[in-house]
């Protein structure tokens, strides 16, 4: 090639260029633009001319580039690679990398610069997406290390990738140990045969869950719920697995519980029907009507009747539908009529009132269920013979309402639990029969009204059960109480 | 940590008068390279790096602190005084102008003279005060900073790291001249370009003098011109120069301008 046909071909290269090229003064005035630079612009060369690079710049452009683009090129005599947008003769923004030269004389003053124009709106794209997938993986982080699950992530062959707080603590392994633990060893699944089939339909693409047992760093095993997910990387093959951990044990217990009130339930409501069918048969047998037969089938159906009652209670309680209709109510005939029904030949029943009304804000089948839970501990627990009191006094701005026995009493470590769903005290539970709710309730019933229960007892000489009601009370109906904490 | 590490001040120069070069937003110390070294043999040069820029304490940023131009004021007034300068010689470039005036409105008798190298007190416009910038240019400015920071680091910390493939360009380049960490370069830009400085001019009363360019989009002529208006004892220079960073784009003019006001 000679030199002619060399510079014709040199400037169509440089005319026709994929990317802008620039000649500008010192201060940005373009000297020569080529042609692409314009077909990006959109002005003619001579419109060019009258402008400096950095006016064809947005606001921002503008204010970066007198503030640190020209100062860089001043300082370095490069610039490389600089995000802008030039603002187009129509107004249009065209986005831009611009990395520039500066080109000195001897005296090593400026003379030119030299600029290099790449279009980037396809890179500003990537870049936009890039940070919001930094901005949604950043945010997932945050749930997946909130969560109070344990979660963490694996490669298929079970090596742990990504591991939470909650994992560290449900498993008791720190994050930096547990990449040498293998996942079988963290979840047993629990046989060798039950593992393989969880990883071949996860392998396969299905999501496994179960509930099964976790052993944890020191040893102890604790019941959990899994769920496992597999993941596909872009080609479709299953790459790692993730899974979500709870710990169910608290539910277990529950449900545990569940399992031994109902036995309990069932044996207790079996046992008055067992009586009241045997009676009932003697005297057809009998055929003849004999009063204390008849007397024991009606004291049975009662004791049916207050169990049922406990237990629709207790459920009301559960679910948040138990309520109490709050109306004045004198309390003194009630607890006379409580004391009569439970006076009888093996315990009898003192009742300490005064002669005039004491009125508080009650619901009357509530209160006498709650008072009728404390008469009937009162007979289970007391020796026969010995006397039950029930008493009403006046008490600075409280009524009180006490419920005496001298029975066997309750040991002092037993008293912080009493109150608690399903709980009866260790040394009873094999002689009296009982489900463990009517204290339960009773506390309920009590707290409804804006109430207070409190029990002092010392063993072998019998218990005292006080219940305080204020004198003044928001009167009537009270919205469902929220099932207190166990 | 000591305010001549915190803002990494060098200290050079063989005379005694004192002359602290403020540099503006964007940059560092460096920004005074082609103009400081002239007046080395008269006076003693001061020059620093703002928090955050530069080689100054990043650690030692305090955004409640540096929320008001008033903050770097102080730290002005503390260089100033660990240094124990008296009479002091301020040359401040861009918003640097109007934290030098601050500081000599707070304190004085530390100063003898103000030089302002393209001073704004106001950048966006207000009624009949034009800044040069609408609320929604610095808008998309702060916003260009916010979601642009792949931009502004990313790129320039090539840059910036130096390039082994131009040995030629040698010692010459520094690792952080014009990087900012980006979220401390977010708030100074959102603390210059929302500032309002108009009802300081007035209470300076060190003389001062001003060094106005021609074409300037971020100090235009005619804020230069009010900047004179109002500030007592001021000396308005229109330079030849063209654009914001005249002791970069006409070193010489520069040096030469403040010569002359030094020597009145």
């Amino acid at each position: 090639m000679d030199d002619e046909t060399l510079k014709a071909n040199l400037l169509t290269l440089y005319e026709q260029a994929p990317a802008g090229y620039i000649f500008t003064a010192p201060d940005g005035t373009i000297l020569r633009a080529n042609a692409t630079f314009r077909d990006w612009i959109g002005y003619a060369h001579e419109e060019l001319r009258s402008h400096r690079l950095q006016d064809l710049l947005t606001v921002a452009g503008k204010i970066f580039y007198e503030n640190q683009y020209f100062p860089l090129l001043r300082m370095q005599g490069l610039v490389e690679g600089v995000t802008f947008d030039l603002v187009r003769r129509d107004g249009a923004r065209w986005p831009v990398l611009i990395s520039s030269q500066l080109q000195m004389d001897d005296a090593e003053q400026p003379v030119m610069i030299v600029s290099t124009v790449f279009a980037a709106a396809e890179r500003r794209a990537y870049e936009h997406e890039l940070l919001l997938e930094r901005r949604r993986a950043d945010q997932l982080a945050d749930v997946v290390r909130a969560s109070t699950d344990a979660i963490l992530t694996c490669s298929v062959e079970g090596r742990i990738q990504s591991w939470n707080r909650s994992a560290e603590h449900l498993f008791g392994y720190a994050a930096s140990a547990v990449e040498e633990v293998p996942l079988p060893d963290l979840l047993p699944f629990g046989s060798a045969a039950e593992y393989q089939d969880a990883m071949r339909s996860l392998l396969s693409g299905e999501p496994v869950s179960a509930e099964t047992v976790v052993r944890r760093a020191d040893g102890t095993e604790i019941d959990v719920s899994v769920s496992m997910a597999p993941h596909r990387d872009e080609l479709g093959v299953v790459t790692s697995l993730s899974a979500i951990i709870r710990d169910i044990s608290e539910r277990r217990a529950v449900e545990r519980l569940q399992q031994e009130f109902l036995a309990m339930a069932s044996h207790e409501l079996r046992t008055p029907l067992v009586l009241i069918q045997g009676h009932a048969q003697l005297m057809q047998r009998s055929g003849t009507y004999n009063a204390a037969t008849v007397e024991t089938i009606i004291g049975q159906t009662r004791r049916l009747a207050r169990l049922i009652d406990d237990l629709l209670i207790a459920s009301e309680i559960e679910s948040n539908r138990f309520g109490v209709r709050l109306v004045e109510l004198d309390v003194v005939p009630l607890v006379r009529s409580m004391a009569r029904q439970f006076d009888g030949v093996e315990n009898r029943v003192v009742v300490r009132v005064p002669d005039f009304p004491i009125v508080i804000h009650a619901d009357r089948h509530r209160l006498e269920q709650a008072l009728a839970n404390l008469l009937t501990n009162a007979v289970k627990y007391s020796p026969q013979g010995s006397e039950i009191e029930l008493e009403i006094r006046d008490e600075a701005a409280k009524v009180v309402i006490e419920v005496r026995d001298h029975g066997i009493g309750i040991p002092p470590d037993a008293i912080p639990h009493l109150f608690d769903r399903f709980y009866r005290a260790e040394d009873v539970v094999e002689t009296v029969k009982g489900a463990g709710l009517g204290l339960y309730i009773t506390q309920q019933i009590i707290a409804a009204h804006g109430g207070t229960i409190d029990v002092t007892s010392e063993v072998g000489k019998g218990s005292t059960f006080r219940l305080r009601f204020p004198l003044t009370h928001d009167a009537t109906q009270v919205e469902p109480v929220a099932a207190l904490s166990r | 940590m000591s305010v001549i590490e915190r803002n990494n001040v060098t200290i050079s120069g063989s005379g005694t008068t004192p002359m602290i070069f403020a540099h503006g937003y964007g940059c560092d110390q460096n920004m005074w390279r082609l103009v400081a070294p002239a007046f080395a043999a008269t006076h003693k040069i001061v020059l620093f790096d703002h928090v955050g820029a530069g080689h100054s304490d990043l650690t030692a940023y305090d955004r409640e602190k540096y929320s008001t131009l008033e903050g770097y004021a102080d730290d002005i007034l503390q260089i100033a005084e660990e240094l124990d300068l008296e009479e002091a010689i301020f040359v401040g470039h861009s918003v640097s102008a109007m934290i030098g005036v601050l500081a000599a409105v707070k304190n004085p008798d530390r100063f003898s003279k103000l030089i302002l190298v393209g001073p704004s007190p106001r950048y966006i416009n207000d009624g009949a005060y034009a800044g040069g910038f609408n609320r929604s240019d610095i808008d998309e400015l702060l916003e260009f900073q916010q979601s642009n920071y792949l931009g502004w680091s990313a790129h320039l910390a090539p840059v910036i790291m130096g390039n082994p493939e131009r040995p030629e360009l040698g010692a010459e380049l520094t690792n952080s001249f014009c990087r900012t960490d980006p979220e401390i370069a977010r708030q100074f830009a959102a603390v210059t370009f929302l500032s309002d400085n108009r009802d300081d001019l007035p209470k300076l009363t060190v003389p001062s003098l001003i060094l106005q360019c021609q074409d300037d989009v971020i100090a235009p002529v005619h804020v230069g011109e009010y900047v004179h208006a109002h500030t007592p004892r001021s000396t308005f220079v229109l330079m030849e120069a063209t654009g914001h960073c005249p002791q970069l784009s006409a070193p010489d003019e520069t040096v030469a301008a403040i010569q002359a006001f030094l020597e009145v």
